[in-house]
């Protein structure tokens, strides 16, 4: 999985490309723990060039989400691609994460 | 990692970095029969589950336990067996993910996400060995 960083004053947006599996997790992690860290518990996560996700992977993202939430922050999921939506639809994880169709839309929210 | 020829025998440690080996061989096997894109991603989410869930749960991520998987692709439909080593469990008393209380636990979704995506799951041996099967929609 390729994951890169931008801080921007806003937010911390962090894009993942490629396929969030369990070799991943730890990248994932690391990532996201970062991002919370980085601009006040702030972090927009771009999905769109993510293929595919396993639950642990989903349970990263609920947990930075958890950590931010306390801190009076956010993890917000931008354009996950048709399968990963429906995951998270079936997960129910969509009433947990607000989604976005753009990294702009989640910035100005 | 062994395996055999149609109906394919793997044993792998328990260690989560083997599912991938095991998620390539079957989804070789599904292009080779045609399966569309759904199909694998499907089975390949519900592989990566069940054995994680047996290196976890079952075995106690303990090495020296192996987790084996049977597995036979065909034209009609492609049946997975993953068993473990451990005590098994009662997958009855799964907590529900979606509730309430759960929805923001970071783990409890594998058995969820296996049961949607595949046509079939159950377990046998007291929750040692779960069977999934994914039919064959591609010939309509």
């Amino acid at each position: 999985m390729d994951i890169t960083t931008e801080i921007l004053d806003e937010a911390t947006i962090i894009r993942f490309s490629g396929t969030a599996d369990g070799t991943a997790v730890a990248e994932i992690r690391r990532a996201l723990g970062e991002g919370v860290n980085a601009t006040s518990c702030r972090v927009v996560c771009d999905l769109s060039g993510t293929s595919y996700i396993c639950s642990d992977a989903l349970g990263a993202f609920i947990s930075a989400h958890e950590e931010a939430r306390e801190a009076g922050g956010y993890v917000y999921l931008v354009h996950p691609q048709r399968r990963i939506a429906d995951i998270l639809a079936t997960t129910q994880l969509d009433r947990l994460f607000e989604v976005f169709e753009s990294v702009e839309a989640a910035l100005v929210r | 990692l062994h395996a055999h020829d149609r109906n394919q025998v793997l044993q792998i440690p328990s260690c989560a970095s083997e599912v991938h080996h095991v998620q390539c061989l079957i989804q070789e096997a599904m292009e080779q029969h045609g399966y569309d894109d759904d199909a694998c991603f499907a089975v390949k989410l519900s592989v990566e589950e069940s054995i994680i869930n047996a290196i976890r749960h079952g075995n106690k991520f303990d090495r020296s336990r192996c987790v084996e998987i049977r597995f036979d692709v065909n034209d009609e439909c492609v049946c997975i067996h993953v068993r473990d080593e451990g005590k098994g469990f009662n997958p009855c008393c799964v907590p529900d993910p979606t509730s309430e209380e759960n929805l923001a636990k970071p783990h409890g979704r594998g058995i969820m996400l296996m049961r949607a995506y595949m046509d079939e799951v159950y377990y046998a041996d007291d929750g040692r060995e779960v069977t999934m099967v994914k039919r064959n929609r591609a010939d309509g």
